[in-house]
C-alpha cells in the first residue's frame, strides 16, 4: 500500500518553524517526542522537512518514539496520586490518562 | 437595488478576446466562446496556523488576555506546578514580566496585554479561590474577590468590564466585573467547565465544555448582557479549548478528549470546521480575533507546552506573476532599478553592454547608455534616480542616472561584481555586499553620496546572491561559493546576522523589497541544472514559497517591492527580453458557469 504520510523528528523553534503558506499547502500533525507528520510524496512536505532539518523516520521508527513518550506519560500519570482521591477527582485534577497513539501509514 | 452599471460605470461589454488588463470585479461577454467572464481577486480560501514564538515557561490551565491581539498578548499563572509567572507577547517573542502576587493555576483571564484581569482558579490542588488580580501593564494588584470561588472559570471582556462564567464541578455561575466589584448574574443554562470563550461582558460566547469527567459536549450559549441563550452546537464535542474573537465572529481551537487540533469558526449563526492547529493539545489559551488569532501553551499527553500558533483567516491576498511587454534587447546579467512594477530601469548586461531601457508600465524605450558597458553590477534607486556600481569585467566604476543620462562618480574601493545590493537604496545611500573578483569576497561597502566606506563583512562569502532593503535594513539570500547557498543574512545598519534559509538554495537570482522584513526573491539557478521560476517571500523570519514565474530564468534584473515587483531579462538560455510583473493582490479571470 502506498504511504499516505511521512514522518520526521524536528524541534519546534517557534516563529517561522511552520509559516502560513506551508500550513495552507499541507496538513501538519505533531506527536509526542517532537515527531511531525506531513504528506508523503509531496514536494511541499519534503521542502518543509529540509527547512527544519528534520530527521526523517520510517513510520515504525516514529511509532517507537511516540510509544515510548506515551508510555512514560502514562507511568507518570499513574504515579501521580492523592490519597482519598476518587477516579473522577483524579481526572478533574490531572486530565484523562494519556491514550495510546497509533500512527497511520 | 444597485446595478452593475451603477457600481462599475459601464454596461457589460462584448469582446472577441478577453481584455488585456480587466479590473477586479469587471464582467464581460466573450463572444468567441459564448461565455460570461469576470475578474476575481486571488485570496486564500481557508485560514491557516503558523508557529509563533515559544513561551519561556511551558504551562497549561492559565489565564490568557482574552481581549489581547495576535501581536500583543499576556499569559499569567498556570500549572504544573502552580505558578505566578507572567509573560508578554509582542508578535515575535514572549518576555517574562512581573509575577502575579499569588501562584495560581486554572485561573480565568480577561483584558489586554497592558490591562488584564486574573480571575479565581486554584492556589494548590484542591480548594478553589475567588481572588482577583488586576494588571496595569507593569504590576499585578490584588482587587476585590469574586462572590464565588470557582476553579477554571472562563473569562471575556476587558480589565474594567469583564465576565466570568462556568468552571470546575460543572459550574453554571456567571459574574460580571465593573472594574471594582463582581456581581452574580444569571447563570448558564448548562453548567460546564472548559468552554471555548469569546466576546465581551455584554456579548459573549461559551462553546462546548464538559458537564463532568469525560462528558464533553457540543453545547454553545450566547450571553447578551442579561441572559444566556442556547445557539447552534459545535461540530465536535470537546472541552479545555482556547478561544478568540467576538460573539458574531469567533474561533475555538484544540481541546480534549485526547489532544485535539480541531479549529472551528463561528459566523454568528453556525460553527464550521476549518484548518487544524499544527500541534494538537488541550488546556491552552487564546487571544486575538477570528481573523488574527493566537493559541498558546496547553498540554500534550502529560507534557506542558510552550508552543504558540498564529491564526490568519481566509481572504489573504495572494500574489501572482503576469507577462508584460518585453524589453527591446534581450540580455543576461543585466541590472535594474525602480520602486514598483510600473516604473523600472534596465541597464548593462553580458557581454559588456551599456544599453539602458526605461519601462513606464506599458512599454520599454531605449534611453541614454551607461558610460561603462558591463554586466553583473550592483544597483539601486528608481527609474529617475539610479546608481550602478562595480560589475564585470572587474571594476570599481560607479555611475548615477538622473532620469536622462549616466554620470561617473567616485569609484568603489574594491573592484568586484555579482554583489548583493540593497535594492531599495538610493543614489546617496546604498550597500554592496560580497561578490567576486577572481576570488569570492565577504566585504561590504556603503555609499553615502560622496564616498564608499567598508563596513561589516557578511558572515558567509558568496556572490550572485539576491539582495533587498536599504543601508539601515537589508537582506541577502542564497548565492554561490563552490555550491548554491540557501542561507540568509540580515543587515541592521551595522552588522550582518544569520537569519534563516531559502526553501530552494540558488544563485544568479534577484530580490526586491524595502527592508530586512519585507523582500521577494525569484528566478535563479538551484544547481548545475536548468533555471527556475521559483518565487519566495520573506516577512522577517522565514521565506515562504509563492506562485512561480511563468518563465524560468537565470540572472534576471528586478525593480520594486515585495508586493509590486518587475522581473526582466536574464537567460533561459538563450538571453531573454521577457518581462513579468508581480502583484499582491493579484487577479484571475473566471468563467461564469450556468450548468
Amino acid at each position: 500500500m502506498a504511504k499516505t504520510y511521512q514522518y520526521c523528528v524536528a524541534e519546534n523553534w517557534g516563529k517561522g518553524f511552520i509559516d502560513h503558506v506551508e500550513s495552507q499547502r499541507i496538513t501538519f500533525a505533531s506527536f509526542p517526542g517532537n515527531v511531525w507528520q506531513v504528506p508523503a510524496y509531496n514536494k511541499h512536505g519534503n521542502l518543509w522537512i529540509a527547512k527544519v532539518a528534520g530527521v526523517v523516520k520510517t513510520k515504525d521508527e516514529a511509532q517507537a518514539i511516540v510509544t515510548a513518550e506515551i508510555t512514560s506519560s502514562q507511568n507518570a500519570w499513574d504515579a501521580d496520586t492523592v490519597e482519598g482521591e476518587t477516579a473522577e477527582q483524579a481526572i478533574e485534577r490531572k486530565g484523562a490518562r494519556p491514550a495510546d497513539i497509533t500512527l497511520e501509514e | 437595488m444597485a446595478t452593475y452599471l451603477g457600481t462599475h460605470g459601464s454596461k457589460i461589454q462584448n469582446y472577441t478576446t478577453d481584455p488585456d488588463n480587466p479590473n477586479t470585479g469587471e464582467v464581460w461577454y466573450n463572444a468567441t466562446n459564448n461565455v460570461l467572464k469576470f475578474q476575481f481577486e486571488n485570496v486564500s480560501a481557508a485560514g491557516s496556523w503558523s508557529t509563533g514564538g515559544n513561551m519561556n515557561t511551558a504551562r497549561r490551565q492559565f489565564g490568557p488576555s482574552s481581549s489581547g491581539t495576535q501581536t500583543a498578548a499576556l499569559v499569567f499563572g498556570g500549572r504544573q506546578p502552580f505558578m505566578a509567572l507572567t509573560e508578554s507577547y509582542d508578535g515575535t517573542s514572549w518576555t517574562e514580566v512581573n509575577d502575579l502576587n499569588a501562584a495560581v493555576g486554572q485561573n480565568g483571564g480577561a483584558g489586554t496585554q497592558t490591562a488584564a484581569l486574573s480571575i479565581g482558579g486554584e492556589i494548590a490542588p484542591g480548594p478553589s479561590v475567588a481572588g482577583t488580580e488586576s494588571w496595569n501593564g507593569t504590576n499585578w494588584t490584588e482587587v476585590n474577590d469574586r462572590n464565588n470561588a470557582v476553579s477554571s472559570p472562563r473569562g471575556a471582556g476587558l480589565q474594567t468590564a469583564a465576565i466570568a462564567f462556568g468552571g470546575g464541578g460543572a459550574s453554571a455561575l456567571t459574574e460580571l466585573w465593573n472594574g471594582t466589584n463582581w456581581t452574580a448574574v444569571n447563570a448558564l443554562n448548562t453548567g460546564r467547565s472548559g468552554m471555548g470563550p469569546a466576546g465581551t461582558s455584554t456579548s459573549a460566547l461559551g462553546a462546548g465544555g464538559d458537564t463532568g469527567p469525560a462528558a464533553d459536549v457540543t453545547i454553545t450559549e450566547q450571553w447578551n448582557g442579561t441572559n444566556w441563550t442556547e445557539v447552534n452546537d459545535l461540530n465536535n464535542g470537546r472541552s479545555a479549548m482556547g478561544g478568540a474573537g467576538t460573539y458574531p465572529s469567533a474561533l475555538v481551537f484544540g481541546g480534549t478528549p485526547g489532544d485535539k487540533a480541531n479549529t472551528e469558526e463561528w459566523n454568528g449563526t453556525n460553527w464550521s470546521e476549518t484548518t487544524d492547529l499544527n500541534t494538537a493539545r488541550r488546556a491552552l489559551g487564546g487571544s486575538g480575533t477570528a481573523t488574527a488569532g493566537l493559541a498558546f501553551g496547553g498540554m500534550v499527553s502529560t507534557s506542558n507546552q510552550n508552543a504558540t500558533e498564529e491564526w490568519t483567516g481566509a481572504g489573504v491576498p495572494i500574489g501572482a506573476w503576469t507577462t508584460q511587454p518585453s524589453m527591446n534587447t534581450a540580455r543576461k546579467s543585466l541590472e535594474g532599478a525602480g520602486t514598483s512594477n510600473t516604473a523600472a530601469l534596465a541597464f548593462g548586461g553580458s557581454p559588456n553592454s551599456a544599453l539602458t531601457e526605461l519601462y513606464n508600465g506599458t512599454s520599454w524605450s531605449e534611453v541614454g547608455d551607461l558610460t561603462l558597458g558591463r554586466s553583473s553590477m550592483g544597483a539601486a534607486g528608481s527609474s529617475t534616480a539610479a546608481i550602478a556600481f562595480g560589475g564585470s569585467p572587474d571594476t570599481t566604476d560607479t555611475e548615477t542616472w538622473n532620469g536622462s543620462s549616466w554620470t561617473e562618480i567616485t569609484a568603489m574601493n574594491t573592484a568586484r561584481g555579482a554583489m548583493g545590493p540593497s535594492m531599495a537604496g538610493t543614489t546617496t545611500a546604498v550597500l554592496g555586499a560580497g561578490g567576486a573578483n577572481g576570488g569570492v569576497r565577504n566585504l561590504t561597502e556603503q555609499w553615502n553620496g560622496s564616498s564608499w566606506t567598508e563596513v561589516g563583512d557578511i558572515n558567509t562569502t558568496r556572490y550572485s546572491m539576491a539582495g533587498a532593503g536599504t543601508v539601515t535594513s537589508a537582506l541577502i539570500a542564497g548565492g554561490y561559493d563552490n555550491e548554491a547557498k540557501n542561507s540568509v543574512e540580515t543587515w541592521n545598519g551595522s552588522n550582518w546576522t544569520d537569519a534563516g534559509t531559502l526553501n530552494t538554495g540558488r544563485y544568479n537570482f534577484v530580490g526586491s523589497g524595502v527592508s530586512n522584513t519585507s523582500a521577494l526573491v525569484f528566478g535563479g539557478q538551484p544547481g548545475s541544472g536548468p533555471g527556475t521560476g521559483k518565487t519566495e517571500l520573506w516577512t522577517g523570519s522565514s521565506f515562504s514559497e509563492q506562485n512561480d514565474r511563468n518563465t524560468a530564468v537565470v540572472g534576471p534584473a528586478s525593480s520594486g517591492t515585495a508586493t509590486s515587483a518587475l522581473g526582466f531579462g536574464g537567460e533561459g538560455p538563450p538571453a531573454l527580453a521577457v518581462t513579468e510583473s508581480w502583484s499582491v493582490p493579484s487577479t484571475t479571470t473566471k468563467t461564469v458557469s450556468t450548468d
